[in-house]
């Protein structure tokens, strides 16, 4: 999952970031408002967390700007937690709202939980191939054999099963599961794909469709 | 059990017993006095009830003595009769008029106690109609729309006060909650998974940084506080020599920033609180070197001028909007960021507290070259009269 993290305080924005990148989430930072349009611009990210106070861009008209725009779910993330600014927030376009001092496993559940929102609703625990996908405890398993993945793996996994089927190309698993850092000429998908195969073992579940992009048959 | 009547009917009720009294009396006396002059004149009769009598003829004594009683008597029945029917109509009309009567004179007050209801916390425009004539009833109405004004003003005053007051538990709210967030956000990342000895180590940097800003947040909060209440203890103290301390204990600060500190610093008597006093000017002095660039100035000046003791602090730095200039004395308000540095921005408010505390008015200006021009005139009496005085 592609997130954006909109917060101007230094160690906290690296915190938030390392933690989800660890839950296999690609994260990019924005300290400001203004930067973080301008990356919601070029880039299509799943969720934005987004904290309310802002220098340059006030949060509140970043939200209602991305909220128009629509290509993102936007959880607000604040330190005043009344009931006026929750409302607020939720009147201004965001799809969940999380007070500040939060538990970080909270934090991942609500990006997991808004990040479904996009396109059909989906199950929280993903299956396919014979393969049990459980995002909200990053577990993996094969006919009932679990099996340990690094991040990225476990974020390209993710996307082909939520795929259902569908064909998804390489340029989108580097756009949604690798961070705005990532070389765009890189082969780090076909490596990671050929590791994610090995891992998962016989008999393959992930198909190469040539030119077009990699699969798993339902 | 006691009835309550209206003012109104209690109004027509004692014109009308008056009027009553006032009648009653009238035919008292009326009757009375009828009777005594029956009683006085002489009378002749003569009988001309029979008609075939060509001229009338004398009664016996007897007959005429009793026809004269008689008369007498009926003449007072009739009286006290008509008297009574006259009483009451009388009466009867008194109170229809004295009901309109009382009606019309208490319509200004009901019309005072109509606003008076319509009236709430929320709406306080309206006033109550002053009557033409210049007598009691418009006294009392000038005198609630006097109270209603206080009241508004009151009431704008308090709102103004809360609004602040909101403003600011909100503002601390934030600057507690963010370090608080960082701690409990960093631990909760590091702990996930097995942590590397260097990764606990810069934890713990990043949350000893975190406390310690809550830690200055919490002191300029107290600070503030005790600044709002006031001096606790208050005697003459120069100016001259606080600024003079604080310039020399800061000169080093300032000569690692590159900033060239001078200073002006004649007598300045003033009445107050020293270690109030004494943050004040440090914190001026601490922000005019913080937010100054290598190779400004800073100019400490204190003076007496127009017999009000002041202080006068200019620095350079980057320039300021006027606007901003104006908000630098409200709590958490600080320079964008980038330039705001490890400052908690409570030093300007607690300022402004101490400055507000000791009848001092600030003015902050935006120096045309970039930095701030600061001066603090004071209004209390110089310690010399204070002497006098006391």
């Amino acid at each position: 999952m592609r997130v954006l993290l909109v917060e101007d305080e230094q160690p906290l924005a690296g915190y938030i970031a390392a933690g989800l990148r660890k839950h296999g989430c690609a994260v990019d930072i924005a300290m400001d408002g203004q930067t973080a349009l301008d990356k919601a611009d070029i880039t299509p990210y799943d969720v934005v967390i987004l904290d309310r106070d802002l220098p340059v861009v006030h949060g509140d008209t970043v939200c209602r700007k991305l909220a128009e725009r629509g290509t993102s779910r936007i959880l607000m993330l604040t330190a005043s937690g009344a009931v006026e600014d929750r409302v607020d927030g939720l009147t201004l376009g965001a799809d969940d709202y999380l007070g500040k001092p939060f538990a970080f496993t909270e934090l991942v559940a609500r990006v997991r939980a808004v990040g479904r929102r996009t396109g059909p609703a989906r199950p929280p625990v993903l299956r396919g191939g014979g393969v049990v996908l459980d995002p909200a405890r990053r577990t993996v398993e094969r006919a009932g054999r679990l099996v340990d993945l690094t991040p990225k793996e476990f974020g390209v996994l993710e996307h082909l099963l939520v795929a259902a089927g569908a064909v998804r190309s390489a340029e989108t698993l580097l756009d949604k599961v690798w961070d705005e850092h990532a070389d765009p000429f890189t082969n780090a998908v076909r490596i990671t794909v050929g590791t994610l195969r090995r891992k998962l073992g016989e008999p393959p579940i992930i198909q190469t469709v040539t030119g077009a992009g990699y699969r798993i048959e339902p | 059990m006691r009835v309550s009547l209206s003012a109104r009917s209690r109004l027509a009720l004692l014109y009308t017993a008056l009027v009553l009294g006032t009648g009653a009396a009238l035919a008292g006396l009326t009757y009375l006095l009828v009777r005594r002059s029956l009683d006085r004149r002489p009378v002749m009769l003569a009988d001309f009830r029979s008609p075939e009598a060509a001229t009338p003829s004398p009664l016996n004594r007897t007959e005429a003595l009793d026809t004269i009683e008689r008369l007498r008597a009926d003449t007072l029945t009739q009286l006290s009769t008509q008297s009574l029917i006259a009483l009451a109509v009388v009466t009867t009309l008194a109170a229809a008029l004295g009901w309109l009567i009382a009606g019309r004179i208490l319509r200004p007050i009901r019309a005072i106690s109509a606003t008076a209801q319509r009236l709430s916390a929320e709406n306080l425009s309206e006033r109550v109609p002053v009557t033409t004539p210049a007598d009691e009833l418009a006294n009392l109405a000038q005198t609630v729309n006097g109270m209603l004004d206080r009241i508004q003003t009151g009431v704008a005053d308090r709102d103004r006060l809360l609004r602040s007051q909101r403003m600011f538990v909100a503002n601390a709210a934030h600057e507690l909650r963010t370090p608080l967030t960082t701690v409990r956000t960093a631990i909760d990342v590091t702990l996930d998974g097995r942590p590397s000895t260097s990764e606990l180590l810069t934890m713990a940097r990043d949350i000893r940084t975190a406390v310690d800003h809550s830690q200055r947040t919490l002191d300029g909060l107290l600070t503030l506080a005790r600044s709002q209440t006031g001096p606790s203890r208050s005697h003459g103290v120069d100016l001259a020599d606080l600024a003079g301390e604080i310039a020399a204990s800061a000169t080093q600060r300032a000569a690692a920033q590159q900033v060239e500190l001078a200073t002006t610093l004649l007598p300045a008597p003033i009445v107050g609180d020293p270690t109030l006093l004494d943050r004040m000017i440090a914190n001026l002095v601490d922000n005019a070197i913080r937010y100054n660039q290598p190779g400004g100035h800073v100019t400490i000046t204190t003076d007496v001028a127009d017999g009000r003791t002041m202080l006068h602090i200019a620095n350079t730095g980057r320039p300021v909007d006027p606007d901003e200039a104006d908000r630098l004395f409200e709590p958490f308000v600080r320079g964008p960021a980038g330039v705001r540095g490890d400052g908690v921005g409570l030093g300007l408010s607690i300022v402004h507290a101490i400055a507000s505390a000791h009848d001092g008015d600030i003015s902050c200006l935006a120096r045309p070259g970039g930095g701030l021009d600061i001066s603090i005139r004071f209004t209390k009496p110089l310690p010399g009269h204070a002497g006098e005085q006391t």
